[in-house]
């Protein structure tokens, strides 16, 4: 029972984890990119 | 069709108002716009360009606007419906990794390039950027056929979903809306475009991310999305589908090749787009939180809305509908994505929903077109007579917006021609490779050569053509979608690259003034 669990959410632990990753990749982007910027 | 789903609903009276008063309240709003940003120009350059003082809120849903087309809206969620979750790196996932990217890297510069340059197109800031007026000739003829190609499908969504829903000829809706279109780009111009993108941008961000998290909280959450389609079938629930053929447009769910392509396909397609790059022609010089808050709106507006349409939409429509929609020979998969707002929202979210994608693809093609206009306008009519006067060129302007407008228009009603229904499907990746390194990465390089330009505009052309006939022309097709892909922007890299190392570069009086040395 567990298994089949885990099974069915895997390809949305994936996705959760991309959802999460490009987040951050804007973040950290955005952020480095701003500071080349004049106040 | 197979009971245990539901099937498509017949047009209902609810339906049928309810979507005709949604595209009005657009239509008229788009026409309250022209009128107001006619009065935002007085000379042909301010329409072109305006008078680059936009801000980063209609410059941020703008640029999500002129990326979230008819086929982003609808088209990507009939990929997920239809193949399951293997679809979505095509269709989703990578989204934010392209449009994101596209405002680090072009908005500052291409503002600061086409400022100091004096320019109000694109081709005319690459020509200026690499002193060439034969390379502004040749970019603006290249843009001019591809962006054609890409117009020619921007209504089809549209003009099938308005008739499955209402039941009502699409000709008249379709009509009505490109004839709006013409008045509020006549009138508005540059700002009138900007400004209509940008409210569509905000709506389509709305009702996509309202679509995207009703829908999963309908089905009760992502187990239960999991389990509707393992009782589908296993392979939906597959993240690479091995079993779909390895050639043609099913290797980007089907092979590492295609599925690590799509990064790259959306990388330089959101980067290179030139109705992308050219929402920041107009914008003012931004501050650091001023542009920090550009990259905020369109994050919010234009990665999130996406994710879940392109993703999560396609699969809550499969389980809701299963194989059902695929039963509909004319529109098929197309369907899901509306069909989906009405099993969970009924007739007022249908209406939403109709209205968005009218408006995505009125909005991407009224972005399209302004640009075409200009290209022929500004960068070849002018660069060779300079002495044609602007009145000459607003006219006629006006009268190559009708042109380009009508032509999506027949043709949506109408077969395309085979040979242009072929190069359609690739003119969005040809695009994309060809001015990612000839716009973006030459704001940066100061190496690039105009040489170097010529040769990626004239391979991304030649590769694209090929790449029509071999990926979807040919039966059997002799390579995939990712392979061709790789083929295209590899190829691209190195005569970009490899050409500018071989050939002189523009004077350095012009490369200390665009590349000044950092205090």
């Amino acid at each position: 029972m567990h298994a089949e669990v885990v099974d069915l959410m895997l390809p949305w632990y994936v996705w959760i984890i991309m959802m999460i990753g490009t987040f951050i990749f804007t973040v950290v982007g955005t952020f480095l990119v701003a500071r080349r910027i004049d106040k | 069709m197979n009971p245990k789903f539901l099937d498509i609903p017949k047009p209902t009276p609810d339906m049928i108002i309810w979507s005709v008063v949604g595209v009005a309240i657009l239509l008229i709003v788009a026409i309250v716009l022209g009128i107001m940003a006619k009065k935002q120009w007085a000379s042909f350059e301010e329409y072109l360009v305006g008078k680059r003082d936009i801000g980063p809120w209609v410059t941020g849903l703008a640029l999500t606007g002129s990326y979230i087309s008819g086929w982003a809206f609808c088209g990507s969620t009939a990929v997920v419906y239809k193949v399951g979750f293997s679809g979505m790196w095509f269709a989703g996932i990578w989204t934010l990794v392209g449009i994101i990217p596209c405002v680090w890297l072009a908005a500052t510069k291409t503002r600061e390039f086409a400022s100091k340059l004096g320019a109000a197109t694109i081709p005319q800031t690459i020509g200026g950027r690499f002193e060439s007026k034969g390379l502004q000739l040749l970019i603006a003829v290249s843009m001019l056929f591809f962006l054609f190609i890409y117009s020619v499908g921007q209504l089809k969504a549209a003009g099938a979903v308005w008739y499955a829903v209402t039941g009502l000829p699409a000709v008249w809706c379709l009509l009505i809306s490109i004839v709006i279109a013409w008045l509020f780009l006549v009138l508005g111009g540059y700002m009138g475009t900007q400004w209509f993108i940008a409210v569509k941008g905000a709506f389509l961000g709305l009702v996509g991310a309202l679509l995207g998290v009703w829908a999963i909280i309908y089905v009760g959450g992502f187990h239960n999305i999991s389990d509707g389609l393992l009782q589908q079938s296993p392979r939906l629930l597959k993240l690479m589908d091995p079993e779909l053929p390895q050639v043609g447009m099913t290797q980007l769910f089907s092979s590492w090749i295609g599925v690590l392509s799509t990064p790259i396909i959306f990388f330089t397609m959101a980067v290179g787009f030139p109705h992308n790059v050219s929402r920041f022609l107009g914008m003012k010089k931004m501050s650091r939180k001023e542009f920090i808050l550009l990259c905020f709106i369109v994050w919010i507006t234009a990665g999130i809305p996406v994710m879940l349409d392109c993703s999560s939409n396609g699969l809550v429509a499969r389980i809701i509908f299963g194989e059902n929609l695929l039963q509909n020979k004319q529109w098929g998969a197309d369907l899901a994505a509306p069909m989906l707002s009405w099993a969970i929202g009924g007739s007022g979210l249908l209406a939403a929903y109709l209205t968005g994608l009218i408006g995505a693809a009125l909005g991407t093609l009224s972005a399209l077109v302004f640009i075409m206009s200009a290209n022929v306008t500004n960068d070849i009519i002018k660069l060779l007579k300079p002495n044609v006067s602007d009145k000459s060129m607003l006219y006629l302007g006006y009268v190559l917006i009708a042109f380009f407008l009508f032509l999506p228009f027949y043709w949506t009603l109408q077969r395309p021609p085979e040979l242009l229904a072929v190069f359609m499907g690739l003119a969005a990746m040809g695009l994309g490779a060809i001015f990612f390194f000839v716009t973006a990465v030459s704001y940066y390089w100061k190496g690039a050569t105009k040489w170097g330009a010529i040769a990626t505009v004239i391979y991304g052309t030649l590769a694209t053509l090929w790449g029509g006939w071999a990926v979807l022309a040919r039966k059997p097709a002799l390579l995939g979608m990712g392979t061709m892909e790789w083929i295209l922007v590899g190829g691209c890299a190195v005569l970009y690259f490899g050409v500018s190392l071989l050939t002189k570069r523009p004077s350095d009086q012009l490369i200390n003034r665009l590349f000044p040395a950092k205090k």
